[in-house]
């Protein structure tokens, strides 16, 4: 059987469809943007209002309501390109009513599908700006239809539905809108009345948001004009790029291309063949299947250039550390920090993490480069750029110090009020503290969202009997470890004392308290603390202590009271020995004898001393420049 | 004969709804009164307040609440999830007519063995004086350091309308603060951006003005404001602010380096101060007396150490001051902390200058982050104080008389000890204050899952009629430098402001 151009393209765009689904699942994922969003869509009529306030506020809704469920690879892959297939549909449908059948079936639809899906690369995507300019589609759409019906009537619904749209979706849909149809209405309108419609129609669009700004809506002037909203955290603020000023204009593209096809139809043709001397040329661009086959294969290409200039790995792994962190898969996060090559403090600071969760902090802190030094343990959110807050609430939380722990969430919280992640680590905060009637009202507030109810059913039991609270080790534990003396203005080392003074028994908090110590060279803690190891059923020490015990004994020829001659393995001293001697041969200079240590001591707090840590290197001076 | 079946069963649940609404006939009585949320029972209601809805909070498949000042015309409410929305026209009616009287509310509750039981009928009362018809206040989350979107924000007091009068995503997202109207007037009112767009809007009539009121010699632009009776004069705090963040149940600690009183002539856009309240120690949140006399403010010792700075109390003074001539008196102390033992906060005369509100802590100024934080009233007149009855274990604070002076608003953590909540009492000409009810919504359970602080509640006679976006491109303009009186002690300004101020990072224990 002869397939014909439609089924052919549709063969195509069927199997474009489900290879745009598979990659978005498993390349882009769309469970990264959820977490790096924290997208939270709540009912109720509250949520709902905050959204009816501006201009695209609805289709904004529309967003949070479907980007929910990125939470779910699959089903997030599949809602992103069942959107943008709408759109590519639309498009087709318009283009068919304009210029009846047409052998370009397949680019146009992919094209759309394309840039729909390739917008989401950035995790920081909006996914309002893909609803936005569905909506612009539906509405062009209906315009068109209308149109061809109606005629008379069409400036009527043009402005109908141009006012309707710029409250659903906001200017630049309206723009997008008014294009397209502008393009429809010159084409379509034989009256030539489209020479004062058209720049009409523009001047409409070009005002029309001006004047809600003005006089309707509590908005900047740069957000009613731009594609995306210029709104806190700074952490989420997208900068557009190019792909999406093109997935904007792709429509009205093409309808220009229609619109040219039309005015000048089959011109160009006849001058180029001549009857009986192009005969295979022209009927090879008449076959069917080299016709669909170039546009696959120009589109393949197409698609795989703007997927290498769009798609950031080393991006998506970090966000992919921070939602193993979450999840508290520390094995993943190592096995993701050793993918990137560049340094990063958020990295730093989880795989720092990852190590004290799974006991290995003091074996192996310095496999990872410290070049933080102790601001590698605590990020500090206000001073260093692209730092999000969530994780500092963690780590406390991790230590049993909820003050700070709810401190920083309540921070993260007042950026992203309805995140399910910040909520939930509210309403576990004050089951510690025995707030039940606050950690009640974030159950409630997280009840409105459908994705955790699951969650909140289970501690929602906690807080009508609080015996299961007390009964829960990991609560039971918290609220053992956290401080109950009111201390104001304390650092991160006074923060990890107390905790221990609070309770001894808090293993992590140790860890960390040694490794600040060690990391900002402060050996008279060190030292102090370092006794206490037996208490947690050590019987020796681990490498990266006794690394900086022998450094400190060698450095001040004595030892403290509690080291005796057993205490440093022999392995270690012959280690620093041998460091001491590499480091003679090239007649201690520093910068000659790197590459040498960093192969044979890299991962040893001797290398760190000389190499990576902040006062030789300086990475504090600008803050800005750690990333 | 299917027909005739289907036709039975439509009839037969017909009269099944039908008897479910029917009226509650045979119920047993509970010798206790139901629990309701929010608590509106023994209250004093102003008769123009929106419904108080609320949801009963006893285990039930069907409730019903007759409301009535005498039996003969009820208000009933049937539900089915527990709340009780009111009917707004019904709710006024009732009070409209019953000023002066009582209020009742009977509860019915049906269990799950599908018996109605009937609580003890809760009795409220219905004042004579209305309250002042709109409440004014900013809507924040719980960050310190952080914000995002925020806004002062205007509800209606006799509905649920609620409007923006500015907020901070049109004005790129800066800071809005410290919103003030000279005696309860809508249309004399200040408002604070920070951060981004900075300065002070200040809008008489309609007529809007931005002015940065910092210069070179005082400390810093104005803070905590209060409109001078006269609505020309408005005086500043002028702060040095610093946050510490706590380990314990005190999650934060606000403070001042130091602090002086500044005057704010809005005809003549000139600042004032005297040495007299721009000393080394701190006089801060200045207020003025209902004749426009006096400032009353409070002021703490000069700080030392870091303890002296977040631990010190505040004494509340006042000073006379001349708005013709800017002429100063003389300081005299009001109320000494040491005589109350307590640190003394936001100084609130009530309009007919009988009463001073006033907020109490342990210690420093910035009382809404302390627990412990009580009202206390002043008889000016008697010089007599009291704790006022109306406080809970979480902190109750800010305050503002109504117009008439006998309703006030205040703030208060009472509902879960962390959020911000308005809370109305009445305060009768013997200094009794009535029990506190919380700000009506048209969800009764709206405070069980809402994330935002009220902040600043402030009861206005009316609706702010600028309109936001009036505001916001105010805002977005350059704000007109204030000038300096003439007649103020530069020399003395410089010296002061030229003091050393001492850091204080290291920490320190309750």
């Amino acid at each position: 059987m002869k397939l014909k151009i439609p089924d052919l393209s549709n063969l195509f765009i069927l199997l474009t469809i489900l290879v745009a689904w598979y990659l978005t699942a498993t390349v882009i994922q769309p469970m990264l943007h959820y977490q790096l969003q924290q997208t939270a869509f709540m009912t109720g009529i509250e949520f709902f209002r905050n959204f009816t306030a501006y201009p695209g506020g609805v289709s904004d809704y529309l967003a949070e309501y479907l980007s929910q469920f990125f939470i779910f690879n699959s089903v997030g892959s599949l809602l992103i390109v069942a959107v943008a297939s709408i759109q590519g549909i639309i498009a087709l449908s318009i283009v068919k009513r304009l210029a009846g059948g047409t052998n370009y079936r397949y680019i146009i639809f992919a094209v759309i599908l394309l840039f729909g899906v390739i917008v989401l690369c950035n995790y920081r995507y909006p996914y309002y700006a893909s609803i936005r300019l569905l909506l612009a589609y539906i509405f062009t759409w209906g315009f068109c239809s209308l149109n061809s019906k109606y005629p008379r009537f069409s400036t009527s619904f043009w402005l109908v539905f141009a006012s309707l749209l710029f409250y659903l979706a906001g200017g630049p849909a309206l723009f997008v809108y008014t294009l397209a149809t502008g393009i429809i209405f010159m084409i379509t309108n034989k009256q030539r009345i489209w020479l004062l419609a058209v720049p009409a129609f523009m001047i409409f669009a070009g005002v029309v948001p001006y004047l809600g700004f003005k006089y309707f809506f509590q908005i900047t002037l740069r957000n009613i004009y731009h594609i995306t909203l210029v709104k806190p955290p700074d952490s989420l603020i997208y900068n557009p790029e190019v792909q999406l000023y093109a997935y904007y204009l792709v429509l009205p593209i093409i309808l220009l291309i229609v619109l040219f096809f039309l005015k000048f139809p089959k011109t160009e043709q006849n001058h180029k063949f001549k009857k009986g001397k192009d005969v295979g040329k022209v009927s090879l661009l008449k076959n069917v299947r080299f016709i669909v086959s170039s546009q696959v294969i120009i589109f393949s290409i197409l698609a795989g250039l703007l997927f290498i200039k769009s798609y950031d790995p080393n991006n998506k792994n970090l966000i992919s550390i921070e939602y193993y962190a979450e999840h508290e898969q520390w094995t993943e996060i190592q096995k993701i920090a050793k993918k990137i090559n560049t340094y990063d403090f958020r990295i730093n600071f989880q795989v720092n993490r990852a190590y004290s969760h799974l006991g290995q902090l003091p074996e192996r802190m310095f496999s990872y480069p410290q070049l933080l030094g102790s601001r590698g343990l605590f990020i500090e959110p206000a001073l260093m750029f692209g730092s999000s807050i969530m994780p500092t609430s963690d780590l406390y939380f991790d230590l049993g110090f909820m003050g700070e722990s709810q401190r920083w969430a309540f921070e993260a919280q007042t950026l992203l009020p309805n995140s399910p992640r910040i909520l939930k680590r509210l309403v576990m905060i004050n089951l510690v503290n025995r707030k039940y009637n606050l950690a009640e009202t974030f159950l409630t507030a997280l009840n409105k969202n459908i994705l955790c109810r699951d969650w909140v059913r289970k501690y929602e039991k906690y807080v009508s009997d609080t015996t299961l609270a007390a009964a829960d080790l990991m609560i039971a534990e918290k609220r053992r470890f956290t401080p109950k003396k009111e201390i104001v203005n304390l650092g991160n080392l006074d923060r990890l004392k107390l905790l221990l003074e609070t309770n001894k028994d808090n293993r992590m908090a140790y860890d960390y308290l040694i490794t600040f110590c060690i990391l900002d060279s402060q050996y008279d803690e060190f030292t102090d603390y370092l006794q206490d190891y037996t208490h947690y059923n050590l019987k020796s020490l681990p490498k990266s202590w006794e690394e900086t015990l022998a450094f400190y004994i060698l450095k001040n020829r004595t030892r403290p009271r509690y080291v005796t001659p057993e205490t440093i393995s022999k392995n270690c001293m012959q280690q620093i020995s041998d460091f001491n001697t590499t480091l003679k041969s090239f007649n201690n200079n520093l910068a000659e004898a790197k590459s040498t240590l960093y192969q044979n001591f890299g991962d040893t707090y001797w290398y760190y001393m000389l190499y990576l840590r902040p006062e030789v290197t300086n990475i504090l001076k600008n803050k800005t420049e750690v990333r | 004969m299917i027909n005739k079946s289907l036709y039975i069963m439509i009839l037969l649940f017909a009269c099944l709804v039908i008897s479910c609404q029917s009226k509650i006939d045979n119920f047993k009585e509970v010798e206790r009164f139901p629990q309701i949320f929010p608590d509106y029972s023994d209250i004093l209601i102003p008769p123009n307040i929106a419904p108080l809805n609320f949801s009963i909070k006893e285990p039930g498949t069907e409730f019903e609440a007759r409301i009535y000042v005498n039996k003969d015309k009820q208000i009933v409410k049937r539900s089915i999830n527990s709340s009780i929305r009111i009917d707004i026209d019904q709710w006024h009616e009732l009070l409209l007519k019953g000023m002066g009287s009582k209020l009742f509310v009977e509860i019915f509750v049906k269990g799950n063995d599908g018996n109605w039981q009937k609580f003890k009928t809760i009795t409220n009362e219905i004042a004579k004086e209305n309250i002042d018809n709109h409440l004014a206040y900013r809507l924040i989350n719980t960050g310190y350091a952080l914000w995002n979107s925020m806004g002062i924000y205007q509800r209606n007091l006799e509905n649920f309308d609620e409007d923006p009068i500015l907020e901070n995503k049109s004005i790129e997202f800066g800071c809005v603060n410290c919103h003030s109207f000279c005696k309860n007037d809508p249309n004399t009112m200040m408002i604070h951006t920070r951060a981004i767009h900075g300065g002070t809007i200040i809008s008489q009539d309609n007529k809007l003005t931005k002015v940065n009121t910092k210069n070179k010699y005082t400390l810093n632009s104005g803070a905590y404001p209060c409109w001078h009776p006269d609505g020309k004069h408005i005086a500043y705090s002028v702060n040095d602010i610093t946050q510490h963040f706590g380990s314990g149940e005190t999650r934060i600690e606000v403070s001042d380096g130091s602090s002086d009183l500044v005057v704010y002539d809005i005809e003549k856009n000139t600042i004032t101060t005297s040495p007299k309240v721009s000393t080394a120690s701190r006089e801060n949140l200045p207020l003025w007396s209902p004749d426009g006399k006096y400032i009353y403010f409070i002021s703490a010792p000069p700080v030392v150490n870091l303890v002296d700075r977040i631990r010190a109390k505040y004494d509340l003074m006042r000073i006379a001051f001349d708005v013709n001539t800017n002429v100063w008196g003389k300081v005299d102390t009001v109320l000494s902390s040491k005589t109350i033992g307590k640190s003394i906060s936001f100084p609130k005369i009530s309009p007919n200058g009988k009463f001073l509100m006033f907020c109490t802590s342990d210690d420093g100024y910035f009382t809404i982050h302390h627990a412990a934080t009580d009202l206390y009233l002043l008889n000016l007149q008697s010089g007599n104080y009291q704790k006022m009855e109306i406080n809970s274990p979480e902190s109750d604070s800010y305050h503002c008389f109504s117009s008439t002076g006998h309703w006030f608003v205040f703030s208060s953590k009472r509902i879960d000890g962390l959020f911000t909540r308005p809370f109305f009492s009445y305060l009768d000409d013997e200094g009794k204050a009535s029990k506190p009810f919380v700000l009506p919504q048209e969800d009764p359970k709206f405070y069980l899952s809402y994330l935002k602080n009220y902040n600043i509640p402030e009861l206005i006679t009316g609706k702010v009629t600028v309109s936001p976006q009036a505001i916001r491109d105010k805002v977005l303009e350059e704000a007109v430098l204030t000038k300096l009186d003439p007649a103020v002690d530069t020399l003395y300004m410089k010296e002061h402001l030229a003091k050393p101020k001492t850091e204080h990072s290291a920490s320190t224990t309750h």
